[in-house]
């Protein structure tokens, strides 16, 4: 038992996290997706949200990135002025504060192109405004020469690059996931959220996204992901939490929650 | 082939493809129809200008409705009040107050868009049919205000009068040709709608191709996407409901002075509903695609006034039975509307992306049209919001 309470001194209490979240519920109607969930994201750690299909994951990230607000509870993001709460805030804000996603079921702009998919990315770390675009006055060129060239940096991060002529909606499915994770770098976070990125990939697809998450938490990104391929989770998760049924019944590292006996009953227990 | 005479295509093909041509181009084609259309049309020339002076100011009209329809896709049926709103403000500044024509023209632009800023800012946040039924009613609500409101608009009776624009070119240095004069004939009035044409081209180009237009692409591809990418999802639909009430105010005002008199009528549904055939059926989403529906669309309606079957005739006449036939054929210039109806609906069937369609829309429309669309199985997701 030692060395478990070692890694929960880890953390909690003294070390500064990056996100908290305190008592999140979400409702439905009826349904309470998410119920009083607690949770903190350390900064340039991994840590993994499993659990079984509409325990409530998904949700967790709307309400944490203001796609879908929590019903009550507080969220917290660590910025340079301190603790924010950022459970009123619109999506966009919260975007602009440095948390970036990307969507289970894939959103691209299906009709751009991949370098403009990734240019949209970039909206937040830029401010041309109409006036700029009319007049196109020389800051604006030089602009939108960064643009490119940090999109098309972006796109070689997330290995698509020769394809950013191509419309994103005709890449292969691996490619669009691959897409949708460089479109959130552009946006220039520090957390990102990633929901099932491994979802429908084969094997080697997963070997090649388990690098290149190991990549963006080189480039200072903490991770928070959703996953269900437990090859991929148990190999880079610093930190898990398990949610079943809204509610959080078990946290740690992997191998603790790997023997955990909640967890083994309510997840682990039914895929084998 | 040797190397610099490759060089030289290249570059050359760069030139055409480039803007600054197509430019050149349209100047060249604006300066020469009037000279075209008297050659080709000979005793119905006026018809012709007039048709041409129509086309270039709906054209302004198409490119604003584009904005929010085919760079956001919002759905705006309304769009006939933003018109009539310009063609009013325009009217009433010069006739009652002595504003030059560019003066009332741009304080016009900026009480359009002050509308569309007013109309957008509680309505933007409905979403798809309801936004569009709003903006019906609020047309429906400008056309009231005008027939009810005889105090400043004279009501039915319309509102004659409207001076004709001048141009006044001695703040130019060395300028001794005219330099003052009133724009009155069919050659002036479409050299001035050339020249606006170019200058709200110019604009609609520059917006879509920038970080703005970007954004707008991105709310009409997927709005809950692009507010993850920190898009502020109201004030880009806001600035573009805004930019295009100035488009339309714009072409409201031309018309006023083209008129020299406004009737209600003129901006009507009806003239929502045109506007939106021309953006649809030219190809959403482009610069170009507007220009060339309005371009077929108004030219067609023209032309119809006067029996079909009997100006076929005419060229017909070296097959006498058909000509024959063809000339008993009845007609009334209202049938036109019949006619401009199945043009529609063979357009929509056999090219629903337009004349000129964006690339990517063309390929959504013919690739996955009935597959069903997999970025809706997640709206019920998210849109609730
Ligand atoms: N927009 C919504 N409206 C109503 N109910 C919702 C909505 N989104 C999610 N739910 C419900 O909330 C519960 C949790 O769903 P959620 O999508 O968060 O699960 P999940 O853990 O992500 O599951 P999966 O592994 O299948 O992705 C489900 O019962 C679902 O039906
Ligand atoms: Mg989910």
């Amino acid at each position: 038992m030692t060395s478990t309470s070692d890694l929960h001194t880890g953390q909690a209490a003294n070390a500064e996290a990056l996100l908290e979240v305190c008592s999140v519920t979400k409702r439905f109607g009826g349904v309470t997706a998410v119920r009083e969930a607690n949770l903190k994201l350390m900064p340039g750690k991994v840590t993994s949200l499993i659990g079984p299909n509409g325990a409530g994951k998904t949700t967790l990230f709307n309400a944490i990135t203001g796609c879908i607000p929590a019903t009550s509870g507080q969220i917290l993001v660590r910025t340079a002025q301190g603790l924010r709460r950022i459970e009123q805030l619109r999506p966009d804000r919260i975007t602009r504060l440095g948390i970036a996603r990307t969507f289970q079921n894939i959103r691209l702009f299906s009709n751009l192109t991949v370098l403009d998919n990734v240019k949209v990315g970039l909206h937040p770390r830029t401010r041309a405004g109409m006036f700029g675009a009319i007049l196109r006055p020389p800051w604006v060129t030089r602009e939108e020469a960064t643009i490119t060239r940090s999109a098309m940096r972006y796109l070689e991060f997330c290995g698509l690059e020769g394809r950013d002529g191509d419309v994103a909606g005709s890449l292969p499915y691996g490619y669009q996931r691959r897409l949708e994770i460089a479109r959130a770098l552009a946006t220039g976070p520090r957390l990102l959220l990633l929901d099932e990125p491994a979802a429908g990939m084969n094997p080697a697809e997963s070997r090649d996204l388990l690098d290149l998450i190991r990549k963006i938490l080189e480039s200072g990104v903490t991770v928070f992901l959703i996953e269900h391929d437990m090859r991929v989770v148990m190999n880079i998760s610093d930190y898990i939490y398990v949610l079943d049924h809204g509610e959080i019944i078990a946290e740690g590292t992997p191998a603790e929650v790997r023997s955990n006996p909640r967890v083994i009953e309510a997840y682990l227990g039914s895929a084998h | 082939m040797t190397v610099p005479t490759v060089s030289l295509l290249s570059s050359l093909a760069a030139v055409v493809r480039g803007r600054a041509f197509a430019w050149l181009l349209y100047f060249a084609v604006a300066a020469a129809l009037p000279f075209l259309l008297q050659a080709v049309l000979g005793e119905s020339f006026s018809w012709g200008a007039r048709t041409l002076c129509y086309v270039g100011i709906y054209a302004i009209a198409a490119l604003g409705l584009n904005i929010v329809v085919g760079y956001c896709g919002l759905l705006n049926l309304g769009f006939g009040g933003f018109m009539l709103i310009g063609a009013y403000t325009t009217g009433i500044l010069m006739k009652e107050y002595g504003f030059s024509f560019w003066a009332a023209a741009l304080v016009s632009v900026g009480h359009g868009a002050l509308w569309g800023i007013i109309l957008g800012i509680p309505t933007l946040r409905l979403t798809g049919d309801y936004f569009a039924i709003v903006t019906f009613g609020f047309s429906q609500l400008v056309t009231m205000t005008a027939m009810n409101w005889d105090r400043i608009t004279r009501g039915t009776k319309g509102y004659p009068g409207i001076p004709r624009p001048e141009v006044d070119l001695t703040w130019i240095p060395g300028v001794s040709f005219r330099h003052q004069f009133q724009i009155t004939s069919i050659y002036e009035y479409w050299y001035l709608v050339a020249a606006l044409l170019a200058l709200c081209l110019f604009v609609a180009d520059r917006l879509l191709r920038s970080r703005l237009g970007r954004a707008w692409q991105a709310l009409r591809e997927d709005e809950v996407a692009a507010e993850a990418c920190g898009i502020n999802a109201m004030w880009y639909k806001t600035l573009a409901f805004a930019i295009s009430a100035g488009y339309g105010a714009l072409a409201g005002s031309i018309i006023a002075t083209y008129d020299t008199m406004i009737s209600t009528k003129v901006f009507d549904f009806m003239t929502s509903v045109y506007v939106l055939c021309y953006v649809v059926l030219g190809g959403m989403g482009t610069v170009l695609g507007p220009l060339a529906g309005t371009a077929l669309l108004v030219t067609l309606v023209e032309w119809l006034r006067e029996n079909p079957a009997a100006q076929l005739a005419r060229v017909m006449s070296w097959w006498p039975a058909a000509a024959d036939w063809l000339a008993r054929v009845p007609y009334q210039p209202d049938m036109r509307f019949v006619l401009y109806g199945i043009l529609l609906i063979l357009m929509i069937r056999f090219r629903p992306e337009g004349l000129l369609p964006n690339r990517a829309r063309a390929r959504e429309l013919h690739e996955h049209g009935e597959a069903g669309d997999p970025d809706h199985e997640s709206l019920f997701e998210l849109r609730q919001r």
